[in-house]
């Protein structure tokens, strides 16, 4: 067995002067080996063996150049313990003690090292990835430009209150940095700072017991309702500075927190007001973490049958269900007398309006005595500098709680209270209900025919093609919708929770291509087609997120939404023109993508995707998608690119 | 003629049910997460094209359509008509003036942007009273922008728009 080398000097100083007294890793300090003898006095005329010695204080004791274990392993350690199963990461010098550790002590598995080519592609793919499984993977990125790229993101999941774990590299020692390879600009006092406003928690952990108890308590922090992203700064000399013998962490249980209920008084209240209205409403936006979230939904709605109105920051409430009156917003809100929020995250605009002109006004859309119930973990957590939390909306009855945990409660409570003599009543208005969900379908199905045929292409031709090739498949549709008038959710039977996974949260662009990338990433053990209606202007901002998708071999068809614009932006900027009466064929200027196109197909085989494209006509997009979907269904990623109608 | 009509959806779904349907159901165009776009009309003023109403259906809403209709002819000068049209430079002008951003370029339209206007656009009148004062999220067209004329030639556009394709959408969406 080889000796053990002798320690150098100067780190465990520094830990011990950061912490005062309360060093975790308590030691006897051995004494230090003599000083090497100095060198001995060469000829002038004779060729230095060794090169002269640096003017700083020569090391006190022989250079070590191997150790068997540093403190990224226990690090990684960590890691397995929470059950991480993927670190995505752009490779970066401040960790790189837990990437090596991660691919050689951790063997690359669980977690395996996903390589991403922008640090906020990092952090979107575990956004997708956390929306399908329930649970976050890890990101590492260096604390400052790393950290800076990836903000956006954060912000993103954050927003969308989902979990992401997030660990940065720093240089806190001031004596150990090493110019020659970036470190001062990489290195910050206070690493967390920049992104403290979006993220549940973080820490900077002192000792590699620290880390462990602060690396549990943040994945605790970030799956407790309402979940969202924590950040653990692993300093770089933590990371490398080696694991006395014996003296190994242990890592704390990782116990999670039950999702908060509502009390049962508000819950028996809420009961009554929904079973004595006559037309009750319930809205939902951010309602459901599982499938149970829905089934629970479906419960009370047809208990009560009342009208559901789903705002799809999530996959929330089947589709086609009859009790599905999304499309019907207007109508059902002005009718209802009690509405109920569950997880909504705007509230205010689900009754109200506003009015974008010169003079920006509102209007109410909702009986002025209406009353509202809100069950929303909104209630327990909301910060102030970024104002993702909406408008106010005063409500009658507030539970700052879990909506899916307080629902079987709410479910009792309701079937306990209906009289009898009710029941008829209720019945009633379901049918009623049903045959005003099935005119809003017919009426979605007509408005998709118009522009059949036309160049671009119709999204509700796109719509219908696609589902032509999907619909006797496992599917999930891993993308973003709005910009394609929702199509899907108006013409497909949506009814598990994995088919959609919901929107970015912040409205930060560049979140659907890798969100694309990590939802598909969950799925693909489970064997599902995964498929992204990608925008083409989001794509542009990170592009090479379809490498990491080519290189992992993950699964993933992606039909180009390419409508050759910001269109949002276009529209807004046209808006402008014509509120000023002045240049309103400018508007084009700085928000399309003409002179030239963008060839997404070049761009996508490039970065090693299967590709085709550009389809103008809307005939070639069928067999496209066939080709597309057999390259996906061998485990690797495809790109359709299909020039498209505006929205 | 005056619009001194106050919505009321009874009423109107009574006096609607004996009106042909017009395609300008198109502002009735239903969407999960935007209001329904219906028509309101004011006693003796303006009309509001797309302010919320609950029952207003689709034939209630052409009800409004040639209310409004008579009541901008009662207030605008006469109109030219819809034959004087150049579809060719209708359709130029439909991309160059960015009506096609909201509404499609096929006048499709979407309920994320503006409601369908074509193959049957409302009557010519009411898109040459709404454009230049619209009481919607439209954004105004004034004469200064474009004329009449190109308004004109954009309706012969819209009208040479092709029917939709039911039969094949339900083919593909079955």
């Amino acid at each position: 067995m080889a000796k053990t080398p002798p320690k150098p000097s100067g780190r465990r100083d520094f830990l011990k002067s950061v912490v005062a007294g309360a060093a975790t890793l308590a030691t006897t300090a051995e004494a230090l080996p003599a000083a090497a003898q100095p060198h001995a006095e060469v000829p002038s005329n004779a060729m230095p063996i060794l090169p002269p010695m640096a003017d700083a204080d020569p090391p006190a004791e022989p250079e070590v150049l191997n150790i068997d274990r540093s403190g990224s392993d226990y690090m990684v350690d960590v890691l397995k313990s929470l059950g991480i199963e993927y670190v995505c990461s752009v490779a970066g010098s401040s960790f790189r003690a837990l990437h090596e550790s991660v691919i050689n002590y951790g063997g690359n598995k669980s977690p395996e090292f996903i390589s991403c080519c922008h640090e906020e592609s990092s952090v979107a793919i575990a956004h997708g990835y956390a929306k399908i499984e329930g649970k976050p993977i890890a990101i590492f990125a260096h604390g400052t430009v790393g950290l800076q790229h990836a903000s956006m993101a954060i912000y993103n999941a954050y927003c969308d209150r989902v979990p992401v774990y997030i660990v940065i590299g720093n240089n806190l020692d001031a004596t150990k940095r090493d110019a020659a390879y970036g470190e001062w600009p990489h290195s910050v006092q206070d690493a967390a700072a920049m992104v403290r406003d979006y993220t549940k928690w973080d820490d900077l952990p002192i000792s590699l017991q620290h880390f462990g108890e602060s690396a549990v308590r943040a994945y605790k922090v970030a799956m407790t309702p309402p979940m969202g992203p924590v950040l653990i700064v692993a300093d770089s000399e933590l990371q490398e500075h080696p694991i006395e013998d014996g003296m190994t962490p242990h890592i704390p249980k990782l116990t999670l927190a039950s999702p908060p209920q509502g009390d049962s008084g508000s819950v028996a209240e809420a009961a009554r007001m929904l079973v004595q209205a006559e037309n009750p409403l319930i809205v939902v936006d951010r309602y459901a973490r599982t499938q149970a979230g829905i089934d629970l939904l479906v419960q009370l709605a047809e208990t009560l049958q009342v009208p559901v109105i789903d705002q799809a920051a999530r996959m929330n409430f089947p589709t086609r269900h009859p009790l599905n009156q999304s499309s019907r917003r207007g109508a059902v809100v002005a009718n209802a007398d009690v509405i109920m929020g569950l997880e909504a995250t705007d509230f205010w605009s689900a009754m109200n309006t506003m009015h974008d002109q010169v003079n920006r006004t509102t209007r109410s859309i909702a009986k002025s005595d209406v009353k509202l119930i809100s069950i929303t973990t909104g209630d327990l957590y909301t910060k102030a500098n970024y104002q993702d939390f909406f408008r106010y909306t005063p409500v009658d009855l507030a539970m700052a709680a879990d909506p899916e945990a307080t629902l079987p409660s709410l479910i009792e409570e309701v079937k306990r209270q209906i009289p009898s003599g009710r029941k008829q009543i209720l019945a009633d208005r379901g049918k009623k209900l049903a045959a005003a969900h099935d005119q809003a379908l017919d009426l979605a199905r007509t408005d998709a025919s118009y522009a059949w045929d036309a160049s671009p292409v119709s999204t509700g031709r796109l719509c219908a093609e696609i589902w032509a090739q999907i619909k006797d498949e496992d599917w999930s549709l891993v993308s973003l919708l709005r910009h394609f008038s929702w199509w899907p959710l108006r013409l497909w039977p949506f009814d598990k929770h994995y088919q959609y996974i919901g929107i970015q949260g912040g409205g930060g662009v560049g979140y659907n291509a890798p969100a694309s990338v990590g939802a598909a990433l969950a799925n693909k053990k489970y064997g599902r087609l995964s498929i992204s209606i990608q925008d083409d202007g989001d794509l542009l901002f990170g592009p090479t997120v379809l490498w990491t998708a080519a290189h992992h071999h993950i699964p993933l068809l992606s039909v180009m939404h390419n409508n050759r614009a910001y269109h949002e932006e276009l529209m807004h900027v046209q808006r402008m023109a014509n509120r000023h009466n002045r240049g309103i064929d400018r508007a084009h200027i700085g928000t399309t993508f003409e002179d030239p196109a963008v060839d997404f197909a070049k761009l996508a085989q490039g970065l090693g995707v299967y590709a085709e494209g550009p389809i103008t006509d809307p005939n070639e997009i069928a067999p496209a998608l066939k080709r597309a979907i057999a390259v996906v269904k061998r485990g690797e990623p495809a790109l359709v690119d299909v020039v498209t109608q505006p929205r | 003629m005056q619009a001194k009509l106050k919505v009321i959806g009874a009423d109107f779904k009574k006096l609607a049910s004996t009106i042909k349907n017009h395609e300008g159901a198109v502002f009735a165009k239903t969407n999960p997460h935007r209001l329904k776009p219906v028509l309101l009309v004011n006693q003796g003023a303006n009309v509001n094209y797309f302010r919320e109403h609950r029952t207003l259906g689709i034939v209630g809403l052409a009800v409004i359509l040639l209310l409004s209709f008579a009541h901008a002819r009662a207030q605008e000068p006469k109109s030219t008509s819809a034959s004087t049209g150049n579809a060719e430079n209708g359709k130029r002008v439909f991309m160059k003036d960015g009506c096609y951003q909201c509404h499609g370029r096929e006048g499709q339209g979407s309920n994320m942007s503006g409601p369908r206007i074509a193959p049957n656009p409302p009557p010519l009148e009411v898109i040459l009273g709404y454009v230049r004062k619209p009481s919607g999220e439209m954004p105004p067209y004034t004469a200064k922008v474009i004329s009449d004329q190109e308004l004109t030639d954009i309706y012969a556009y819209l009208q040479s728009r092709p029917a939709p394709s039911k039969e094949k959408a339900a083919q593909l969406l079955k």
